[in-house]
């Protein structure tokens, strides 16, 4: 990782430690007015619109923080038990060999997105190339065990929508640590570089990373949620019925529509199923973009792996996400 | 974000998750079995509040001024690139964490109900895999609005006939003055919820959101096939009965 031009880099520090040093008193006085004036919150919360989004909000994250917190915990313990050493011996020397065995190994770990961006990070901690730990963490939440039998509760009687929701999500999450491999290098990325106190315990280093991870991640996600709720408020569903007709037009609309609602990989087999007005090919872009690429995801990425990343690897998931689909979608639907 | 506010944050995080299953009210937000996972993830983070707590008050060797001073001079020297460093700094977004605490904790959002059902058409509902079972015993017999759009649709012989029906849900309205029971379900928590309605015929709407109790006949429609999907089944009330809003909010 390169070092910030000294001037540059001091600008900045400084700049972010004002922004720091304000922060505290800032929001603790946010909180004083919120108790202060609570009764006339109460009532600017009692519109239905108002009450339907804090209900849905709430839910998301409710939903998200048992995966999240369990991601997180089991983040710590990669970057704590699994050494080097044991990591180059387990992934292939040869990144375009060890990308797509990443993604099997998505299959046998049955993670939620949330969980398995911390995980991604920690993996990049020890050593990992990162196109392979990015295979990972688009194949993770993408082709578990757990999502694939919903798909197939969610679908009865139609097995071929569960293999292609295999091989459209596989696809997805080889071709673009594939694509990363070839030309992500450049690409300035995160990494977790972390400094510990003298005289640290082992337990100590471990709930030091635990809080810390979560509690950079957790701020995304409530972000995330915010929006999605938001627009599960204000967009009303026949909105989506009104696109069935053309395939295109229905792919790019479910396409965009499962990045803005970010529902969790095991939940969205049911929503694409009860859009059945929508060509199959449709009900199958919204099930391999949302747990490849959302907008808790990718406000999860931006503040773990740092905007730049998130700008770049967000579309380029969402791209590759839409052409999978559509090219197995032909195929197999 | 220091030290002292960040163990303020996982507590109060970990309290809401504790207390929103121990009141028994994370049924509106989520799956009634995920109540489990919640009370572990609540338990985990005040575990977690406790150990850095503790760290706070601690020997000030472990957690010293020293390893402080050492990272500002780091980064005066232009180290800064290196995010992530300090485990104090927190990005802006993490404050954010209090909005759900200060909204379980001022308003308590309820479950959702008609704003939500006026929005949505009834869910289809899939064919039965297996041939419905002739019509429970009793007078009336209670049927969940699932049920009962179930039978409405797929009953090939049609055993609601000249039954009386007993289906408890809440009041929505549509724009043309109708109103419906109605029931909202999840799929895995309240951002992906849909709604099955019933529409009641012979009787005045209650207000919005009433739960009620309908006490009535089937309004069997005039052609049987194609049977209507999109459409609600309709039922005729011969008593309509406010109730308590039920513990499970939804079905």
């Amino acid at each position: 990782m390169s070092v910030a031009p000294a001037t540059g880099g001091r600008t900045r520090a400084s700049l972010r430690r004002g922004a720091g040093a304000a922060q505290t008193p800032l929001v603790l006085g946010g909180l004083v007015a919120l108790v202060l004036l609570q009764d006339r919150i109460v009532d600017l919360l009692d519109g239905r619109a108002v009450q339907a989004w804090s209900t849905m909000f709430v839910a998301i994250v409710v939903q998200a923080l048992p995966f999240l917190v369990g991601g997180v915990l089991l983040a710590g313990l990669i970057s704590a038990v699994l050494s080097e050493r044991i990591l180059a011996r387990v992934v292939p020397q040869r990144t375009a060999t060890a990308v797509p065995v990443a993604g099997l190994a998505g299959v046998a770990l049955p993670g939620c997105e949330c969980g398995a961006v911390p995980i991604t990070s920690s993996l990049i901690g020890r050593g990992v190339a990162p196109a392979v730990a990015l295979t990972f963490l688009l194949a993770a939440p993408a082709v578990n065990p757990i999502v694939l039998v919903s798909t197939a509760v969610a679908f009865p009687g139609q097995p071929e929508m569960v293999g292609a929701r295999f091989v459209a999500s596989m696809a997805v999450a080889v071709g673009v640590g594939w694509l990363w491999a070839w030309r992500g290098g450049r690409v300035p990325m995160r990494r977790r570089d972390r400094a510990y106190a003298p005289g640290s315990t082992t337990w100590n280093k471990y709930t030091d990373d635990v809080r810390h991870d979560l509690l950079h991640t957790a701020g995304f996600l409530v972000l995330g949620a915010m929006i999605a709720a938001t627009v599960n408020v204000l967009v009303p569903r026949s909105l989506v019925d009104s696109v069935a007709g053309s395939l295109l037009v229905s792919v790019l609309v479910m396409a965009v529509l499962a990045f803005i609602v970010a529902l969790c990989s095991e939940a969205d087999a049911f929503i694409a199923a009860s859009l059945s007005a929508l060509p199959p090919t449709a009900q199958l872009t919204f099930m391999v973009v949302g747990p490849a690429v959302d907008v808790k995801l990718a406000t999860l990425q931006a503040g773990t792996f740092g905007t730049p990343f998130a700008l770049r690897f967000a579309p380029l998931t969402f791209a590759v996400a839409i052409a999978s689909s559509l090219v197995v979608g032909w195929w197999l639907l | 974000m220091n030290r002292t506010v960040q163990v303020a944050l996982l507590t109060l995080v970990g309290a809401l998750l504790v207390r929103i299953v121990l009141e028994g009210v994370h049924v509106r937000y989520v799956k009634d079995w995920f109540g489990i996972p919640l009370l572990i993830t609540g338990a985990i983070l005040l575990v977690l509040a406790v150990v850095t707590a503790l760290r706070v008050a601690g020997p000030p060797a472990a957690e010293g001024a020293d390893a402080h001073g050492a990272h500002d001079a780091e980064q005066a020297a232009g180290h800064e690139a290196h995010d992530g460093h300090d485990h104090d700094r927190t990005p802006l977004t993490t404050w954010l964490l209090f909005l759900p605490v200060i909204l379980v904790f001022t308003v308590s959002p309820p479950a959702l109900g008609s704003y939500l059902a006026e929005r949505l058409d009834s869910a289809p509902l899939d064919e039965p895999a297996v041939v419905l079972a002739p019509l429970p015993e009793g007078d009336p017999v209670s049927l969940s609005v699932g049920q009962f759009t179930a039978y409405a649709v797929y009953d090939e012989d049609a055993t609601m006939r000249g039954r009386s029906i007993a289906l408890e849900g809440f009041v929505s309205l549509d724009e043309e003055g109708r109103w419906y029971l109605t029931r909202v379900s999840l799929n895995c928590c309240a951002a992906d919820a849909y709604v099955r309605k019933v529409r009641v015929d012979d009787a005045a709407a209650p207000p919005r959101d009433t739960w009620v109790r309908v006490v009535g006949e089937w309004v069997e429609p005039a052609g049987r096939a194609p049977l209507p999907q999109d459409e609600p089944p309709g039922v005729r009330a011969l008593s309509v009965v406010e109730i308590e809003p039920p513990a499970s909010p939804y079905e």
